[in-house]
This record gives C-alpha cells, sequence and structure tokens, in this order.
C-alpha cells in the first residue's frame, strides 16, 4: 500500500530512470561552446546594466542624438587605419621583436595584440576591410573586436581568420608548430596542412606541427571570411555549403538539417571531419531524424576509425540504440565499444551505467552481474551504483 | 571508390600532424577558483567539464524530466560565475555549485508556478511541466511521480528531492539548502507527509508502486 512505501528505494528507482535520461551530448565540443558564448554574451552587457536607471531616464535620448552624429561622421569621413606598439605610431612591414618585456599594438578599429615576451611580429597589411600580421615566433593574446572586417594571422604556413573573438596563437619557427587557444567566438584555419578550412569554436584548443618541406609546394588558399561560410575556400572537385555549422551552433537544428540536407548529405558524409560528423549527428538527432543520426556516427565511425570522436559516436549510437529503437543488446555492444576505445574517457562513467542498463534489459543477467560488480570497483559512490549492487546481488552464479 | 581511400588516408594522416582538443585549465580547485574570480579565459570551460554532470543531475533530479533542464544547467553555471567572489573555501566548490544548481532550480519552479497562475486564464500559453514524450514505461512512472512533486511547496520539494531521490544525508541536504538542519528536517517531515497523501490520490501512480514492475525491478524477480 502507499503509505507503506519505501521512499528511500522509491527515490532510487526514480534516480534510475532519470539518469537513464542523462544526455551524454551535454559534454561534447559544441555544448560547451554554447555555454561559454552565452557567459561571454552575459558578462559583457554588465556595466551597461548597472546605470540602467540613469540611461532609462536621462542618457538615452542624447546618446542616440550623438551616436547617430557620430556615425555620420565615422561614415563620411576619411580615416586611414593605423596602429601603435607600445603606444608609439607602428609602421608596416617593420619586424617587432618584444624582447624581454611584453609589448601592447593597438589598431585604430580597437583590435589588440598582446605579444609576450622573445616573441616576434610584423604588421603586413592593415586596411579598410582587413589587417593581416604575421607571427614569426612566441604566443600573441589577440582581442578582435566584431566589426565586419576582416583579421588574419599568418604562422608559418598557415592562417587563422577571425571577424571578432579572442584568443591566443603560439607559433614556434623551430618545430614549426602552431598553436591557438580560442577563448570566445570561432574561428578559421586555413593552410597547404587541411584539405580545407579548420573551424574552431569557444574552448577549443589546436596544436598542429605543419612541415614546411613538404608543404611549400602547395599553394596556400585564400584566407576565408567567417561571416560568410558560404565563400570558404571549396576543394576543387566538390562544393559544400557549410551552413548548417552555423545554424546548428546556434540552436537552430531543424534549420540546420535542412541546409545539410539541401547541401547534400552524401558530400558532406564524404568531406565533413571527424567533428563535423558528430555535430552532424547530434543535429539530426536533436530534429527528429534518427535515421540520419545513425548514418552519420557509422560514417564517422568507418572515416575516423582510430579518433577520439569516433569513441564518441559509439557512446551516441548506443543512446540512439537503447532510447529510440530499445534495441538493448545492439546498445551493449555500443557502449562497450565506446569503453573499449576510451576507457578513462569523460563519458566513461555514463557508458558504463548505460551498458549495466542495456545488459539488464537484454536479458543478460550473468553478464549484467559481473559488470555491476566491475562498476562499483570503478565508481562505488557513483550514480548508477544502486543498480549495480542489485544486479551484482542478483548474480546467478553467487546463489 | 579510389577517391575514398584516398581520403581516408588524408583524414587519417590529419590528425597525425593537427589535433583539436578542449581547452584546459591545469590546476586544482584552488587555483580554480582564483582563475574565475580572475575571469581568466578557460576556466569557465574547465568549470563546465569539471562539474557539468554533476549539476546537470542536481537539476534533473530536483525538477523531473523536463526540457528546460539543459537551459538551468547553464543558467546555473552563469549564476556560480557571477557570485564566485563569495565563495570562500575552494575546497567546498562542489557542494558550492550544488547549492546554486538547487537556488536556481528553485527560482524557476517558483517562475513558473506565478505563471501557471497568472496564465489560470489562458491556460493554453503555458504548458503542463513534464511535457517530453513518453516513451515508455519507466519515463511514465517517473512523470507521475513528478507530477506529484509539483504538488509540493517548493522548499518541501527539494528537501524531499534531495533526501530520497539524490540521496544526500540530512547534513548535506542542509547545506544544500542553505538552512539549518532543523529546518531541513522539517521541510522533509512535511514533504514525505504531503508526498504520501498525494500519492494515494493518485491512483496510476499507485497502481505503479504497487506493481512495481514499470521501474525496472519488480517485473523481473
Amino acid at each position: 500500500m502507499t503509505p507503506n512505501l519505501d521512499l528511500k528505494a522509491l527515490g532510487e528507482r526514480a534516480r534510475d530512470a532519470l539518469d537513464a535520461e542523462f544526455p551524454g551530448e551535454l559534454l561534447t565540443r559544441q555544448n560547451r561552446a554554447q555555454f561559454i558564448n552565452a557567459l561571454h554574451a552575459h558578462l559583457a552587457p554588465s556595466a551597461i546594466r548597472r546605470t540602467a536607471w540613469f540611461r532609462r531616464t536621462f542618457a538615452i535620448p542624447t546618446f542616440v542624438a550623438v551616436a547617430v552624429a557620430a556615425a555620420a561622421v565615422f561614415y563620411f569621413w576619411p580615416v586611414e587605419p593605423s596602429f601603435t606598439v607600445a603606444g608609439m605610431p607602428g609602421k608596416i612591414g617593420h619586424t617587432l621583436d618584444s624582447g624581454q618585456n611584453a609589448v601592447a599594438v593597438d589598431f585604430s578599429g580597437g583590435n589588440r595584440v598582446e605579444l609576450s615576451p622573445q616573441a616576434r611580429m610584423s604588421v603586413v597589411e592593415n586596411a579598410a576591410r582587413s589587417t593581416r600580421v604575421r607571427l614569426d615566433r612566441g604566443r600573441a593574446l589577440l582581442s578582435i573586436v566584431k566589426q565586419g572586417r576582416t583579421f588574419a594571422v599568418q604562422a608559418g604556413q598557415s592562417t587563422v581568420t577571425v571577424t571578432g573573438t579572442r584568443f591566443n596563437v603560439d607559433f614556434d619557427d623551430k618545430t614549426q608548430r602552431l598553436q591557438v587557444a580560442l577563448f570566445e567566438g570561432s574561428v578559421y584555419i586555413t593552410g597547404p596542412c587541411f584539405p580545407k578550412p579548420h573551424r574552431m569554436v569557444a574552448g577549443d584548443h589546436f596544436s598542429q606541427v605543419c612541415n614546411p618541406g613538404v608543404a611549400a609546394a602547395i599553394p596556400a588558399p585564400a584566407p576565408a571570411p567567417v561571416s560568410a561560410p558560404n565563400a570558404m575556400t571549396p576543394e576543387p572537385h566538390e562544393v559544400v555549403n557549410d551552413n548548417w555549422r552555423a545554424l546548428a551552433d546556434a540552436g537552430r537544428y531543424r534549420e540546420a538539417l535542412h541546409a545539410a540536407q539541401s547541401a547534400g548529405i552524401s558530400a558532406i558524409f564524404r568531406q565533413a571531419t571527424a567533428d563535423e560528423l558528430l555535430a552532424l549527428g547530434d543535429t539530426a538527432r536533436i530534429a527528429g531524424n534518427a535515421v540520419l543520426a545513425k548514418r552519420a556516427w557509422q560514417t564517422l565511425q568507418q572515416r575516423f576509425a582510430r579518433s577520439p570522436q569516433a569513441a564518441v559516436a559509439a557512446f551516441s549510437l548506443g543512446r540512439l540504440s537503447f532510447d529510440g529503437e530499445h534495441d538493448y543488446a545492439q546498445a551493449a555492444g555500443h557502449f562497450s565499444r565506446y569503453l573499449a576505445r576510451a576507457p578513462s574517457g569523460p563519458l566513461a562513467g555514463d557508458a558504463w551505467g548505460r551498458l549495466l542498463q542495456a545488459r539488464e534489459r537484454a536479458g543478460l543477467a550473468d553478464v549484467a552481474a559481473r559488470d555491476g560488480l566491475a562498476y562499483l570497483e570503478r565508481f562505488p559512490g557513483g550514480p548508477f551504483a544502486g543498480l549495480a549492487r542489485r544486479l551484482a546481488e542478483s548474480d546467478p552464479q553467487r546463489r | 571508390m579510389q577517391r575514398n581511400n584516398n581520403e581516408d588516408r588524408q583524414a587519417d594522416a590529419l590528425p597525425a600532424v593537427g589535433s583539436v582538443a578542449p581547452l584546459t585549465f591545469q590546476g586544482d580547485n584552488d587555483a580554480l577558483v582564483r582563475a574565475l574570480r580572475n575571469r581568466h579565459p578557460g576556466a569557465a570551460a574547465a568549470l563546465w567539464d569539471r562539474y557539468g554532470a554533476m549539476v546537470y543531475r542536481t537539476v534533473s533530479r530536483t525538477l523531473g524530466p523536463d526540457p528546460e533542464v539543459p537551459d538551468l544547467v547553464q543558467e546555473t553555471f552563469i549564476r556560480a560565475i557571477d557570485a564566485v567572489r563569495g565563495l570562500n573555501d575552494s575546497e567546498r566548490l562542489s557542494a558550492w555549485l550544488c547549492s546554486v544548481a538547487v537556488f536556481t532550480t528553485r527560482a524557476f519552479i517558483r517562475r513558473r508556478a506565478r505563471r501557471r497562475w497568472l496564465s489560470h486564464f489562458g491556460p493554453d500559453e503555458v504548458g503542463p511541466t513534464h511535457q517530453r514524450a513518453v516513451a515508455d514505461e519507466a519515463r511514465e512512472a517517473l512523470r507521475l511521480f513528478y507530477g506529484v512533486m509539483d504538488t509540493l511547496p517548493t522548499d518541501e520539494r527539494i528537501a524531499f528531492v534531495l533526501r530520497f531521490v539524490d540521496g544526500m544525508s540530512l547534513i548535506d541536504g542542509a547545506a544544500a539548502c542553505n538552512t539549518s538542519l532543523a529546518t531541513f528536517k522539517r521541510r522533509l517531515s512535511r514533504g514525505e507527509k504531503r508526498f504520501l497523501v498525494e500519492a494515494e490520490l493518485q491512483p496510476s501512480l499507485r497502481e505503479l508502486l504497487d506493481e512495481g514492475t514499470r521501474w525496472g525491478r519488480g517485473g523481473r524477480t
């Protein structure tokens, strides 16, 4: 009877059922990037909010009038873009060696490059529509204002192109290793070592060695503006619309899927990177197209079998089999594959838990009991510990 | 076919020279808290990586299966980063984040209750609490369970969920709710009584609980 309910056991069952709903994609690069961008959007206007009452009362009409006048002056007044190096006027083409001290390079549009000690760079171009700097060696922190103009950093054979973001570029001229740490927004990296522009999102760290001896014979593609994904340098034999990525990043999954389908799913499957295939699968799943999600993840596993993304695809396929198809034996296979490839991966705990659930539901009691014990050894206080204990206790061989 | 092989070789060759990994933050929780206070780039991402799953579980267990959970997880982290200067002991980071998650969810439950009350004359504007499609019986049981939870006053619901669903000790539950142990116990006791009464009024839930099959246990024993 209900009044005699064991609330603890009831709560435990509710917990198991809820944990079965845990979305592994919460921890993917895309969701992480969405959170970081939301955080930056939240932090940026805080100073403005504090004076909101003042603006509402007095300042807004005045500000609007001044802004209109200023915009008119700015638009019609011919201003030559300029930059300063540690407060002194800088010159195009001059090599800037930071020596023992960090040096700030400020551009007239509000962009800033902070050069770390022992770094060397030069401003190659500073025109109305684009700025290009060459980083010969060392580290630079870039804060780029979104203003409709291109800012590009050339480091060795590679070019990082951006319109509004904050990131570190670190280039070792001896080993030719380029490292990019992206804190806000997104950038594209192009160069002879990339078959097509390589996209980074907030929270990514990129590391690459591009061997100039091998790459020198291949002409570098022109840098692509970030704001126009369609204009990105395509591969010579096939043009693929990359719009779906931007729509997916914005959380518009149905539209993203439609854009991907319009661009040609087969071409995307053939050309997309591992990250893109993973994201396409997530997009399709959220948009309700489980068949396409499955194809994307399977393609990822075939094309990039040894990549970390292939392991995540195995986890996602497991969830699809478990939740969507109720094929628990197949789901157990996928979760096992994830654990084989990434035994200490970020989804390992959840993969173990889902594996237990899948094996239990597939009727594999003896295997599930063994896995329950293994789970308890690894995660004694884990969220699936209740289920693991139950399975371990019900081991037919122990009876 | 030959082209595909070439692509495979090319694709497989790329990770050997270039790789993308999550932006890492090196350091223990003490360093992480200091970095968050100084708005260190990468600290927010590290916080997400370390505690994303924990916060998700706290929010989902408090609220139940609800499409708003991911947004609330994000809101929890943003609130935490806003308020991180008030955290005095970095060793309590996990418990403190749990508390922020509880308060964020509590504010949301209250907000939704107000909206529901205000939309009394236009009920179509605010949907039911648990709209996720019911795919199987476990979800149905979960939906009914949280349907009863919705009838409890917010503080009692949170005490009940932290204790029985999340499995927290009384002391941890009181800390998460930022109340004294005595207050937490009072809320829990009232929550238990109300839950049992409400559960008694829900024939479908009672049936599920009595049968015990749909929560994945009794049916196979």
